[in-house]
């Protein structure tokens, strides 16, 4: 099977997956104003969709003429999505940044980490061959890396008045 | 036709658990007012997947090609992080901060060396670890990480099995870890929840994801803003971390485990190749004119 099938299967049923989740996860708020319907979805995931082409190609492009600049194909991403939502700059960057924020971060995430979690089951049987003592290492780095960035932040923005 | 369904039964899977995840929908649990988490769509999903393959109910095949899409469905992700960065700054400089959050931000990237800050003295001093602690702490133990230990120490190392093992550990622990660390850091109300958002960005992103969702069920009405402190953080990680482990974290993760193994009494092994390894004379030759080197130094 070949990547670019691939791409287009995960595209699509994560496409799909995201607009039904959203819905049911608008539906819950009990607020009938913030309900998107997963046709209302459609925009936004459409625009996501054409950020993530257009990022493909950049990469591949890049490859192309200049292949000494390894930049992952996120960057490209992020880079587009700054660029076409920076007010201001585009006609259409405001319609951008309405309709993909029709679509929320959690019900979003729901398909990605089913995928995970059924991809996650692969790496069961390593993890269990851990000693608790990499387990938990590693679990207090991780700690340590989101309490050390909040403490940073918490003292600068007070220091700032930001807060 | 029938190669483009060939794998047809992932994607049902995929949106079984994804449906079922979202309609249980988000649980607050609160033990005292100030102690207590919240669950959320996206733990439910990852936890049920693990939980189903640990029965061994779909094979080996189909959790590796699941592995594959999870690349794929995480760029849509991505996007809709990448595309709440520029309005959400331009919000933050109308309201005139955008020079103590612009800095708030940056400074804070350096907090990322909190996990050899935090997690190396631990791993040394308490679990009697060796070199595989400087792996495991160095950073998040994501790609970047395992290709910056795989190029320097080789990943047969002892620092290889470090980032190795935390690797595994994050994928199957890491995003419900991070959901119920960010939603306990929010209850015990140390911390102003655009702190907490900034903190979020540790460059995975459904590490990201699962502690800014916890912020969100949280603080329902600051949501937009606390996502403008996550993403812009998340994509300063994405941008600066591998740069920041290499220069930066890892000299000093280095440095901490000397200090720490000789507290400990051990040798400090200094093995900045894999083939030094197999030299044992030039691994104590190395480690006594490393001790040297640091002597003068300080």
């Amino acid at each position: 099977m070949t990547r670019l099938v691939m791409l287009l299967k995960g595209w699509c049923v994560t496409g799909i997956l995201a607009a039904i989740c959203n819905y049911i996860y608008t539906l819950r708020m009990n607020n009938p104003a913030k309900v998107v319907t997963p046709l209302e979805a459609v925009p936004g995931l459409l625009l996501m969709l054409g950020m993530i082409i257009a990022s493909q190609l950049c990469h591949k492009l890049m490859q192309k003429i200049a292949p000494s600049v390894k930049a992952p194909v996120v960057l490209y991403i992020t880079l587009i999505g700054i660029l076409i939502t920076a007010p201001g700059l585009f006609p259409f960057s405001g319609f951008v940044y309405k309709s993909i924020g029709k679509i929320s971060l959690l019900p979003l995430c729901t398909p990605i980490l089913a995928y995970a979690g059924i991809g996650g089951g692969k790496d069961l049987k390593t993890f269990k061959e851990q000693g608790i003592a990499i387990v938990a290492t590693t679990l207090i780095a991780l700690f340590g890396t989101f309490i050390g960035s909040a403490i940073i932040a918490q003292l600068v923005m007070k220091g700032t008045g930001v807060i | 036709m029938r190669e483009f369904f060939k794998d047809w039964k992932i994607h049902v899977l995929c949106a079984v658990i994804a449906l079922a995840a979202e309609l249980i929908g988000v649980r607050k649990f609160s033990i005292t007012a100030s102690i207590g988490f919240s669950l959320f769509p996206m733990l439910y999903a990852m936890a049920i997947g693990i939980v189903l393959g640990g029965c061994r109910l779909f094979s080996m095949e189909t959790m590796k090609q699941a592995s594959s899409y999870i690349t794929i469905s995480v760029m849509f992700l991505t996007a809709k992080v990448a595309s709440g960065i520029s309005p959400g700054i331009y919000d933050i400089y109308r309201q005139g901060k955008l020079v103590g959050s612009g800095l708030a931000l940056i400074l804070q990237e350096f907090g990322n060396m909190g996990t050899a800050l935090l997690g190396l003295p631990i791993a040394v001093l308490v679990f009697k670890m060796g070199r595989a602690a400087v792996g495991c702490t160095l950073s998040t133990s994501r790609e970047s990480t395992i290709a910056i230990i795989g190029e320097l120490y080789g990943l047969d190392s002892e620092e290889g099995v470090g980032v190795m093992g935390g690797y595994v550990t994050g994928t199957v622990l890491g995003t419900v870890f991070f959901g119920l660390m960010a939603s306990i850091c929010a209850h015990t109300g140390f911390f102003h929840p655009y702190a907490l958002g900034a903190a979020c960005g540790v460059g995975s992103a459904s590490m990201m994801s699962a502690s800014l969702g916890a912020l969100e069920v949280e603080f329902p009405q600051m949501a937009e803003q606390i996502q403008t402190y996550a993403y812009t953080s998340q994509a300063l990680t994405n941008g600066d971390g591998m740069l920041m482990s290499l220069i930066l974290t890892l000299p000093m993760t280095n440095w901490l485990y000397k200090k720490c193994a000789r507290i400990r009494g051990i040798d400090t092994e200094v093995t900045p190749t894999a083939e030094m390894v197999t030299d044992s004379q030039g691994l104590t030759a190395a480690g006594q004119s490393d001790d040297q080197e640091g002597g003068t130094e300080k």
